[in-house]
């Protein structure tokens, strides 16, 4: 279960994942629990379950956040012979995600389709149905333009300059980390500048956040 | 038009603006610096959006472009670069402070752009 904010948090989480800081991991989803619980959109039951939710939120979970928004519309039916179908419209955004990254987004949707039918789905596939599981899996196109009011939500709270600044400035830190640990003779001074200047701009952020 | 149908119409970008935009990265300037490919990123966007001739993946120079930018938009060149003459090479110790007018340049995108830009620094680094 995700509130539009979980994934911007997510993507927190996993910067703090990357350095190492269990500490700063417990701020931010304790600092998510506190949005949950003082949102006015959710029901008492709902915030429950929802800040349940977050104590669940680990380094696996916080990875490949995108392709959380990826699936829309999902139908679930099952007929009379017990064949499970579930249909998954691809939304728009993973089809833009689709083709910036070539086929890693889509990987997600694979391994959710492997761990269910026992098979991959190829690339060009738009339908997977295995007879002995009694399952089915479609992937539908989706209609132009159309965004769910969830993905409309997300999208704002993306958009926000700040985040996105925060986005621009870990991305290059994270990049340039990346490039000097693969290189042939790793300066680990330097690397340990940049992690610490990943981790001041992620404790900026989130007491901006806070104030 | 509602505002929601405006909202949904101004998200879309073509496949082909897609492939434009993935061009730029395939140029020897990036694939020899991954880092690089996080500081250009809403300049080229940019360049797309507001289809600057003579800017395009085929003829892509870094101070150029960002010294076009800073014409049209009225903005100030970053303060590494003021000394920079054009054909000089590009150093990789002006990144940090190019990032930032990156994330600048962002906030000058039509819609679609800004979304499709706010999309791609989301899933860098996570996915």
């Amino acid at each position: 279960m995700l509130t539009p904010n979980t994934l911007k948090y997510l993507r927190l989480i996993y910067a703090a994942v990357q350095l190492e800081d269990l500490t700063l991991v417990d701020e931010l989803k304790n600092k998510l629990k506190e949005e949950i619980s003082q949102s006015p959109n959710f029901s008492e039951d709902d915030k429950l379950a929802l800040e349940n939710a977050v104590q669940f939120i680990g380094p696996e979970t916080a990875k490949f956040t995108v392709p959380r928004i990826c699936g829309n519309k999902p139908e679930v039916t099952i007929n009379s012979e017990g064949t499970l179908t579930i249909t998954v419209e691809e939304s728009e955004i993973h089809r833009m995600v689709v083709g910036m990254f070539s086929q890693e987004a889509l990987a997600q949707f694979q391994k959710f389709v492997k761990d269910l039918t026992g098979t991959g789905l190829s690339e060009d596939a738009q339908e997977i149905h295995n007879p002995e599981r009694g399952i089915q899996i479609s992937l539908r196109s989706p209609e132009p333009n159309s965004l769910t009011n969830y993905q409309e939500r997300v999208i704002q709270l993306i958009k926000e300059p700040a985040f996105q600044n925060y986005l621009a400035q870990d991305n290059y830190l994270a990049a340039e980390i990346a490039r000097l640990s693969n290189s042939d003779n790793p300066d680990q001074q330097r690397i340990q500048e940049l992690n610490t200047q990943r981790e001041n701009l992620l404790r900026q952020y989130l007491r901006n956040l806070q104030s | 038009m509602s505002n929601r149908q405006e909202n949904e119409k101004t998200t879309t970008i073509t496949e082909k603006e897609i492939g434009q935009f993935q061009s730029f990265y395939e140029l020897p300037f990036f694939t020899e610096n991954q880092t690089r490919k996080t500081v250009f990123v809403a300049m080229l966007a940019y360049a797309i959006d507001k289809n600057l001739e003579g800017f395009g993946p085929t003829n892509f120079h870094p101070i150029k472009l960002i010294r076009k930018i800073c014409d049209l938009e009225k903005l100030q060149l970053p303060t590494c670069l003021q000394n920079a003459k054009e054909d000089d090479l590009w150093n990789d110790d002006w990144n940090r402070e190019v990032v930032s007018f990156d994330s600048f340049v962002q906030q000058r995108l039509s819609p679609k752009w800004k979304t499709f830009i706010a999309m791609h620094r989301l899933a860098t680094n996570s996915i």
